[in-house]
């Protein structure tokens, strides 16, 4: 019986040098990662004030990472496992995982001069490609973005770099076009003084800078004029279905007909209007 | 027409300025609030026009004028050129704002004054002060700076002192005045605001904004009806003019 349990203890129990390893290495593990959290805290706090979002994020990350592997590599070695020829098996490691990912690194490279850069931040609404939302988050590999139908879509950082991205929040406030196609017949100056009357009456359309009204030429179909208002950039939706309503209405009251794209077919009989 | 709404249950009192009209009614302890005219015209539609107010038993309704809920960037009517050193002194007159604010238990304004409504007398053109890069928001106002306007009832005036401090001639085209900082008083039955004065300094740097403390505007006969919307020192530095051709280019 004794025998028997001397065997159970052999096989249960591991020798009182590989426990004190064990330990040890779970208290450094636990210091280590305690200690890690707060030189983190500290050092953002210390370096990222006045940092944007993604700058700090980007910092925050590295810090973690790097203090990640030498905490790893710390309890290894209290753990008694050989790190040198662990290291030695890393760097193999690590040369094979670089040839493999050199996408990664790329995409990595690219983040960081993306950041550098600083042509959009989070919360902007951006163009990119054929998608248009707001920056939800930039990451060391890709950015995100959320489309305004509540889509998130990953656009890897080194497309980011090859390709023309349009900031459309980067300035407070911007310039909306709208063109109108009025009659030969229509004065031109009553056209563009009912351009202006039409931006003035819509309280988000800026009194300055100055809406532009402007003639732009003789078309097939008749006048073509330009008003371009300018608002602030939340006020997009406001301020687009504002001024087209207001166009529609000043040019009702002011007897002016806009010129649509409705093509009308008249014959003498019978009379066909295809709209 | 400014102060405590003492109304009986039931009962109903009404407020007529400019383009906006106020009826607050008060049936079972429940007040309710009605809103008419060309300001209300722009607020989201209520099927029978009418907000109910729920508020403590002890908690009365007052309504106080304010300052507009953003700064006003005036734009003198006639071109004004100030000197170096010397200073000028324009009362303006800008439409003020409709408060509907919660009273304490001693029926006296202060820390916990809420509000339950805040509209504009007219509706104001919002404009931009500053460049397409940089700027800041406001309402645009046009002023005759010699005008002797008539006693409005939907206005307050503020006493704006212009000080040329620079080594050049200051060509005034517009300033933005921080009326969020101003506060309202009743001096002789007209509304009135704190006094500004706006020290030019040069066109590369900020001005100063000097802000005329509640003691003086007591000391003239001020009764304070509504209080400011931001606080801030009496002092502060921040750009207050444009010229044409920061707008332009």
């Amino acid at each position: 019986m004794a025998g028997i349990l001397n065997r159970v203890q052999t096989v249960t129990m591991p020798d009182v040098p590989e426990l004190e390893a064990i330990l040890s290495a779970l208290a450094v593990l636990v210091f280590g990662f305690v200690v890690l959290r707060f030189l983190t805290r500290m050092l953002m706090k210390a370096i990222g004030r006045g940092l944007r979002d993604q700058s700090r994020e980007l910092i925050r990350k590295t810090i973690l990472y790097i203090g990640a592997t030498v905490l790893f590599v710390m309890v290894l070695n209290a753990a008694g496992v050989s790190v040198g020829a662990l290291l030695g098996a890393a760097g193999v490691l690590g040369i094979a995982i670089g040839i493999a990912s050199q996408a990664s690194l790329s995409n990595i490279i690219s983040g960081l001069f993306l950041v550098s850069e600083r042509f959009f931040e989070i919360g902007d609404v951006v163009t990119i490609g054929s998608h248009t939302g707001t920056v939800f988050s930039i990451d060391l590999l890709s950015v995100k973005i959320k489309t305004f139908d509540n889509l998130l879509i990953r656009v890897p950082n080194q497309q980011l770099i090859e390709q023309d991205i349009l900031n459309i929040t980067r300035f407070p406030v911007r310039r909306m076009d709208f063109t109108v196609v009025v009659p030969d017949t229509v004065a031109v100056t009553k056209l563009l003084e009912a351009l202006r009357a039409a931006g003035d009456r819509v309280q988000e359309v800026l009194e300055e800078p100055e809406p532009l009204v402007m003639f732009r030429g003789f078309r097939e179909n008749g006048i073509e004029a330009l008003l371009g208002i300018w608002f602030e950039r939340q006020y997009y939706v406001t301020v687009r279905n504002g001024v087209a309503t207001a166009l529609q209405d000043v040019f009702r009251e002011r007897n002016i007909p806009l010129r649509t794209h409705a093509i009308s077919v008249i014959a003498d009989t019978p009379r066909i209007s295809l709209g | 027409m400014w102060g405590d709404i003492s109304l009986q249950d039931p009962g109903e009192t009404s407020l007529s300025l400019a383009d906006l009209e106020v009826r607050v009614a008060r049936r079972h302890g429940v007040y309710r609030i009605h809103l008419d005219g060309a300001v209300a015209n722009q607020l989201p539609a209520i099927p029978d026009g009418w907000r109910e107010v729920h508020v403590g038993a002890d908690t009365r309704l007052a309504i106080v004028p304010a300052t507009p809920d953003l700064p006003v960037v005036l734009k003198p009517q006639e071109p004004i050129a100030v000197a170096p050193g010397q200073s000028v002194t324009y009362r303006v007159a800008l439409p003020v704002w409709v408060r509907v604010v919660t009273l304490d238990r001693d029926q006296r304004r202060g820390a916990r004054e809420e509000t339950l409504l805040d509209l504009p007398v007219r509706t104001l053109k919002r404009t931009w002060f500053g460049t397409a890069e940089a700027g800041e928001v406001g309402y645009g106002w046009s002023f005759l700076p010699r005008a002797r306007e008539a006693h409005l009832r939907h206005r307050f005036s503020v006493p704006l002192t212009v000080h040329n401090g620079s080594q050049s001639v200051l060509w005034f085209e517009r300033l933005l005045l921080r009326v969020v900082h101003l506060d309202i008083y009743r001096v002789n039955a007209a509304l009135e605001s704190n006094g500004v004065t706006v020290s030019f300094k040069g066109s590369e740097q900020l001005s100063q904004i000097t802000f005329e403390p509640a003691s003086s505007v007591s000391a003239r006969g001020g009764e304070l009806l509504g209080g400011h919307r931001v606080s801030t020192s009496q002092d502060i530095i921040k750009r207050s003019f444009l010229w044409l051709r920061d707008l332009t280019t």
